[in-house]
């Protein structure tokens, strides 16, 4: 089975735990969850996203929403694969983070997590990358 | 170093180099100089990791997503040289500001000897070259390439010479005479496509892309240049 595309989208709050566990599953886990997020592209950070392809082993794990247009620009819920919280935990815990699965799907809860294209994701969500200066 | 993503034999889908790219949609997580020198480029974050694709005329470059897709070298030892030489295919697809082609140093504003290729610039339909020594002063800019566009970008820093140029499909567009102070270029990682791995992340194509120290003759700009516009599609 072959890697699968996601866009994944944390809450502020939720981000450094999010990147802890997902550097719990190995260096390709590593980093993600850097680029900040808000509705007016200004700081502060509500949210950060990840977008790209994810190992099937990761995937199946984790929780995402699949959208269909409405006909008029916008979009519904077609259907959501609630991930597995316990076996998230279950890593977590085993590389010395103390989390439990009600935790863990508390962060899936908040998240947004889609295979829809990160700006498609993201316009869906109200927000947009924090714009840095260049300096 | 010189980046050719239409060469799938170096490129792979982990950084480790274990799993070769034979398609496209499949993530590029290290990428091979093919100078020689092995300066390799690599992605160790999944999620990060560029895309290749083939473009409907046949040519192919990595996709950029715009959020958070880089590449990173180990630090590059230039010498004692205080000229660079960039060259980049490029299709920017967004007008957001200060769009990260190519930097040499995590931030350009932080280490002498560094340069910034931006797609665009300080404003939509820019592009930008920034070098710099002792002194970040060097900088070049163009504007009227409205997205979506596909160009041969070409940056030539010159430290002692004091000049910053920035050249499209072939022919000289900006060019910055501040005193750039002193200094070599930077012996540091050369981060593609964001900021330090970190920001200003770029939304578009990469076609290939050509990095070197030293003095650089006109016809070596030229031959650079056309071997980047073969694998662009864009006509000099």
């Amino acid at each position: 089975m072959s890697d699968q595309f996601k866009t994944l989208i944390v809450t502020a709050a939720d981000a450094e735990t999010s990147r802890a566990i997902a550097a719990c599953f190995g260096p390709g886990g590593v980093g993600m969850w850097t680029t900040p997020l808000s509705a007016t592209g200004s700081e502060p950070a509500t949210h950060y996203i990840s977008s790209g392809f994810v190992p099937p082993e990761y995937a199946a794990m984790s929780v995402c929403t699949f959208w269909q247009t409405d006909g008029n620009g916008g979009w519904i819920e077609d259907s959501k694969y609630p991930g597995d919280a316990a076996t998230v935990a279950a890593y977590a815990t085993q590389a010395g983070l103390s989390l439990t699965a009600a935790q863990v799907q508390g962060i899936f809860d908040r998240s947004d997590v889609s295979e829809q294209d990160p700006f498609v994701a993201m316009d869906r969500l109200g927000l947009q990358i924090i714009n840095e200066s260049e300096a | 170093m010189v980046f050719d993503f239409s060469d799938l034999g170096t490129l792979f889908q982990d950084a480790a180099g274990t799993t070769p790219v034979t398609a496209v949609d499949q993530p590029v997580g290290l990428v091979l100089d093919k100078s020689g020198r092995g300066n390799h480029a690599s992605q160790a974050t999944t999620t990060a990791r560029p895309t290749l694709k083939q473009d409907g005329s046949g040519f192919y470059y990595l996709l950029f997503d715009g959020t958070d897709d880089g590449l990173v070298t180990s630090s590059i030892d230039f010498g004692e040289s205080d000229k660079i030489s960039v060259f980049a295919g490029v299709r920017k697809l967004a007008s957001t500001t200060n769009q990260c082609v190519a930097e040499l140093s995590a931030a350009r504003a932080s280490n002498a000897g560094a340069f910034t290729l931006f797609a665009p610039g300080g404003a939509g339909g820019t592009y930008q070259f920034l070098s710099r020594g002792s002194l970040d002063t060097g900088t070049a800019s163009v504007s009227g390439y409205t997205e979506p566009v596909t160009s041969v970008i070409t940056g030539l820093g010159d430290i002692s010479g004091d000049t910053c140029t920035l050249r499209v499909d072939g022919v000289q567009k900006a060019q910055g005479t501040a005193d750039q102070g002193s200094g070599k270029c930077a012996n540091k990682p050369l981060y593609i496509g964001r900021r330090g791995g970190a920001s200003l992340p770029f939304n578009g194509r990469l076609y290939g892309l050509i990095v070197s120290g030293g003095v650089i003759s006109a016809a070596q700009i030229a031959a650079n240049e056309s071997w980047i516009a073969a694998r662009t599609g864009v006509t000099l």
